[in-house]
Formats: structure tokens, sequence, C-alpha cells
């Protein structure tokens, strides 16, 4: 189970999205997190915590893309969130 | 691909293109108060007590909170807290407590005298700030005493330096170089040197329309004070172009706001008037000011004026010189003229 640790609110500037720090969370993170759109979806899950195979879904169900590809794209997305520091 | 990146420049530069556009107030400054601990002589901002009385009524601490959260709906993105000095304000953590906890990029702009081992402890707590920009105003304790009336003001910002560096806060170091302090201007950027941070220094030092009693007319360098140094060539390329519009130049316009002590709404801290005061709903009063901002004009003198290629107008700092942005001021005028006398001297020297 995949977790986002808390500290953090996502924004919407422009088309933008962005996931930013605050509070104690600052001192850890610095800057803020670029999010895609599917990235806000797959981060909103995460907060309460979630299994690769469900972000996936979460892909298939909202996206035209195949199984093999959102698979992917979820494992480079949690890879990105592993290496900022963001996941629990 | 799902973006989850940290941000670079590229990304920076194309949300303020966007904001600018769309008239977004993406970087919002909250000028705290116009009180500091600290008597700067090039100070454009710091009010005595009796005339901040005068002036109007310092926000509250719910004030500056409203108007932070209808700052955030609106889309800031960047949160500069200022002064005087933010830190002296009496409410200063109550407020900055809440304000990390919405989602802003927090700027803080110090004279690092009062960041001590209890101000970190309550960055621990609350949240440590984006970035801190820490004026410098000489190498020593010496020159803090002439220049800021603090006795201790330089072991003050060296302490303040050590401390956020070592709690991993990006420091950004900037200094203003007037006749009081010229002569620690090496040592300034030997000091950022062996902190490991980069400095940059101005000598724009600016007369003061809002009440503030500086001396900058006696203590500023103009750049015609330097003629040895200032090549030909640097005169060539600091000539401003014939401007179309007053704002020509400016990067603010369109995305940055200042709110002041008193709740105005200001472009710039130098640009006082037109303002707007803050009447509870933040952007509307945002646009209100954009729209008074079109109404600017150039100063009539301007057109036909024979040193405008060396004038660095802009209606800030013409605001700042002559107490209104459509007016001139004679002592400024004198400026562009003296350069461009030193650029003239330096094209027939090259020529002989
Ligand atoms: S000082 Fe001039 S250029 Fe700078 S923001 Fe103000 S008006 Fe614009
Ligand atoms: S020197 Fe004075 S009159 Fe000439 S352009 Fe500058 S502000 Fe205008």
């Amino acid at each position: 189970m995949y977790k986002i640790k808390d500290g953090f609110i996502v924004r919407k500037i422009g088309n933008q999205f962005m996931a930013v720090p605050v509070g104690g969370r600052t001192s850890e993170i610095h800057g803020i997190i670029a999010l895609s759109e599917s990235g806000v979806l797959l981060w909103s899950a995460l907060e309460n915590g979630a299994e690769e195979q469900a972000l996936a879904d979460i892909l298939t169900e909202n996206y035209d893309v195949e199984r093999s590809v959102a698979e992917k794209d979820v494992k480079a997305f949690l890879d990105g969130l592993q290496k900022q520091g963001v996941l629990q | 691909m799902i973006d989850c990146q940290r941000f670079g420049d590229d990304f920076f530069d194309a949300i303020s293109g966007w904001a600018r556009v769309n008239k977004i107030p993406l970087n919002t400054t909250f000028e705290l108060t116009p009180f500091c601990n600290f008597s700067c002589v090039m100070c454009y901002i710091r009010l005595n007590k009796e005339t901040a009385k005068k002036q109007g009524e310092m926000l509250t601490a719910e004030q500056w909170l409203q108007i932070a959260r209808q700052a955030k709906d609106a889309g800031t993105l960047h949160l500069t807290l200022t002064g005087g000095e933010p830190l002296a304000h009496p409410d200063f953590w109550e407020i900055y407590a809440e304000l990390n906890k919405m989602g802003f990029l927090i700027y803080l702009l110090s004279n690092g005298s009062l960041i001590d081992e209890q101000a970190m402890d309550k960055f621990r707590l609350y949240g440590m700030p984006h970035m801190v920009k820490l004026t410098v105003y000489g190498a020593s304790d010496e020159t803090y005493q002439r220049v800021c009336g603090s006795a201790d003001g330089f072991t003050r910002v060296s302490r303040a330096i050590d401390l956020l560096k070592a709690a991993g806060v990006p420091v950004k170091l900037t200094s203003t170089i007037v006749k009081e302090n010229a002569c620690d201007l090496q040592q300034i950027y030997a000091f950022a040197r062996e902190k490991g941070l980069s400095m940059q220094h101005t000598i724009s030092v600016h007369k003061s329309s809002r009440g503030s009693l500086n001396t900058a007319e006696t203590s500023r360098f103009e750049f015609a004070d330097f003629p040895e140094e200032i090549t030909l060539e640097a005169l060539e390329k600091s000539k401003f172009p014939n401007q179309q519009s007053p704002f020509a130049w400016c990067a603010s316009r369109g995305k940055n706001l200042v709110v002041t002590w008193h709740g105005h709404f200001q472009l710039c801290t130098m640009l006082s008037e037109p303002y707007v005061q803050y009447s509870g709903d933040f952007l509307s009063d945002f646009h209100k000011l954009d729209n008074l901002l079109d109404e600017i004009k150039s100063p009539e003198e301007c057109q036909g004026c024979e040193w405008k290629e060396f004038c660095q107008r802009c209606p800030g700092i013409l605001c700042s010189e002559s107490g209104h942005p459509e007016k001139t001021d004679k002592a400024f005028c004198l400026m562009a003229k003296r350069l461009q006398d030193l650029y003239i001297r330096k094209k027939e020297e090259t020529q002989l």
C-alpha cells in the first residue's frame, strides 16, 4: 500500500496543478511538485492510501489507455514520488 | 507521462507569462509593518509612530489572513513578507503560522537581526520559508551602526545566515551601497563568499514619497559618479529606448501586487499612487488598481526631453522621487543629464 505523507495542499493555478508542502512539511520538501490532471487523480487516491493495481484502475477508468501503459505510468509516478520523498 | 516533478525555472516562466496575460496576482507582497528595529539611511518605507498614525491604521492579523485566503483563491503562489522588518510585527508568528498552512511559497525579506535560535524553533514548528532574502548593509558592526543605527547588526545577520543554512533554507543576499557603507563593498562580497552565498548589490536608492525620512539625496551614488569604471559600452547598453507606455519596462504589471501595512493595494512598494484601499474583496480591488494604472501617463516634460535616453524612469521611480508617477523631479532629471554628459564626453574621447 502506498500513501502520501500529510502536509501538502494540491492547488490549481491557471491550468497547472501542483502540490505545495505546508506547515512542518516545508522543512523536508523544498518547492512544489507539478502534477498533471491524471497525476491529481492518483495523488488524491494516495492521500488515503492505494495499491498499485487500484491506481492503474483509476487511469483505465478515466482515460482511454491500455492497461499495460497505465501500469507503467503508475510505476513511473510512484517512482517519482518516492524520489521526492513524498511517500510514507 | 504523468508529471510529478519539482518545478524548474521553465515552469515558473510559463506560469508567470500566463499570469501577466490573464491579470492574475501570482506574486503578492504583504508589507506587514512600516516599523523596523533598524533605521537605515536609505530606507523609503520605515515610519515613526506619529507619521504612521497620520497615514492610517495597521491591518490586524485577522485582516491579513482574510486577504491571504482571498489571494490564494485569486491565484497567488509566491507570497513575500516584508516591512519594515516583518519579524518586528507584534503578531508576526500568528500570521506566519496560518499563512504557512495555506499553500503559498513564502519569501521572507528581512534584515536578519531577529532570526535567532528561538525564531528558528518557530520556523521548524510552523514551516520553513521557501526562501529568505537578507539585506546586508555592511561587513562590520561599526558599519551597521553608521548605516542602520544598530550596534550588533552584522553579528546578528551573520548568525541568521548560519542558522538558516543549517536548517536547509535557501538564502539570498543583497546589498544597497550608499556613501555610508561603500568602503565595505569588497568585504561584503568576501563575506558572502565565505558563507557560500551569492550576493547582488545595487546603488539604486530613491527618495521616499511615503513619509519616510531617508537621506537618499545625500547618501546615494549616481552612475555618473564612476566616470573611470563605467565604459562607453556599458553606457550604450544602459540607454533606454523610447518608451511607448510608462510601464514598457515594468516586469511587475499585471501579475504583482503589494498590500501595504494599512491595506493599500499598490503595484509595487514605490508606486504608492494610485492605490486602492482594501474593501474586503481582494480580486475586485486588484482589478480596480489595474484599471487605475491604465490611466497613468508619462510626464509631459519627458516627451521632448533631451536626456530621456539616459533616464531610468518608470512610474514607481517617478512616484518615489517626485511624489507622483506623472511628475518629474529636478534632482532626478539631473542624474540623467550627468549620465548623458558622461556618454558624450566618452564618445568624444574615443573619437580623438
Ligand atoms: S519600480 Fe517601476 S518597473 Fe518596478 S515594479 Fe514599480 S513601476 Fe514597475
Ligand atoms: S530626465 Fe526628467 S524629463 Fe527627462 S525623461 Fe527623465 S524624468 Fe522625464
